[in-house]
């Protein structure tokens, strides 16, 4: 009876933690001052790239949180004005929070460059932020687009 | 309970602990992947979904951007969060222009890149329109990118 009860228990427990490990993990929350999605993986014109999306707060002004979008390339040479990157911003039902605006490789980049990552998109007095950015690259007659993971919730 | 059957309770809770996080992990990745990217590199990307626009008595289209599956395929009127927190449209031609969304070609971009470098403004504020794209409901605004002091 008493292990029978034991057994239910810790079933039970196993239970909640994988619900709870899992919605953490699936929703995506962080506590700390920078929130980053993973990346994601993309090739054109022989060219691969990575690219995820970030948020960050600043606890010193007025809760200030700002959009990261990250470019990079792995493999490959990519001459200057062939990567772009655009933070913004969404929220639940898809509507655009705010947006920033695009910037593009000024220089060439390899997979030894640091990545292209503009900052914007920036948010005052808001508890939870998340990023949802966009990257671009040369296809060799104009720019393909592509979405970058929406970072995890940030709270503030 | 002896030690070993507590030992046996405590393994097999974080057990389940490690594989709610790996399997939450890959179901955040898959599930909400980006159309044309891949999670793994050398990956299959992710499908594309077209998305199926409403269109107003102007015949223009309007929706969420993120319903978009390339800039070719986005509404004629954006859905945006205005400052004073309705819910509205701005014009894909403005947004376009102000963000450089419109730049076509690798010189382009360099010049446009410079131009961002020395501009003096931070902010540029925009019309949100009801669907109908005639009424304003309020204003939005487009801020200057600049290089983030992180990695």
């Amino acid at each position: 009876m008493a292990t029978r009860r034991r057994t239910r228990v810790t079933v039970i427990l196993a239970i909640c933690a994988f619900t709870t490990a899992f919605i953490l993990t699936a929703i995506g929350v962080a506590a700390a001052g920078q929130a980053v999605s993973a990346y994601g993986y993309y090739s054109n014109n022989g060219v691969s790239y990575k690219n995820k999306s970030a948020i960050n707060t600043n606890h010193s002004y007025n809760h200030q949180a700002y959009a990261v979008t990250l470019a990079y390339v792995t493999a490959g040479t990519a001459p200057s004005g062939w990567v772009g990157a655009l933070p913004r911003r969404f929220n639940d039902s898809g509507g655009l929070l705010c947006t920033g605006t695009w910037s593009y490789s000024s220089s060439q980049m390899t997979s030894s460059s640091g990545p292209l990552n503009p900052a914007g998109c920036f948010i005052y007095n808001h508890s939870i932020y998340a990023a949802d950015g966009q990257t671009r690259a040369w296809n060799g007659s104009s720019y393909s687009t592509y979405g970058a993971f929406t970072s995890p919730n940030q709270n503030s | 309970m002896n030690i070993r059957s507590r030992r046996m309770a405590v393994l097999t809770v974080l057990g389940a602990a490690v594989l709610g996080l790996a399997a939450g992990s890959a179901v955040a990745q898959s599930v909400l992947a980006p159309a044309g990217v891949a999670v793994d590199e050398g990956g299959d990307p992710a499908p594309a979904l077209q998305a199926d626009y409403p269109t107003n008595a102007a015949g223009q289209t309007y929706g969420s951007l993120s319903d978009a599956v390339a800039p070719e395929d986005e509404p004629d009127l954006i859905l945006v969060v205005a400052s004073n927190g309705a819910e509205g449209y701005v014009l894909k031609s403005t947004l376009d222009e102000l963000t450089g969304a419109n730049v076509s070609s690798p010189e382009e971009a360099v010049a446009w890149q410079l131009a961002q470098e020395t501009a003096t403004w931070d902010s540029i504020s925009i019309p949100v329109f009801a669907s109908d794209g005639v009424a304003i409901v309020g204003s939005f605004e487009v801020t200057r990118s600049v290089a983030s002091p992180e990695s």
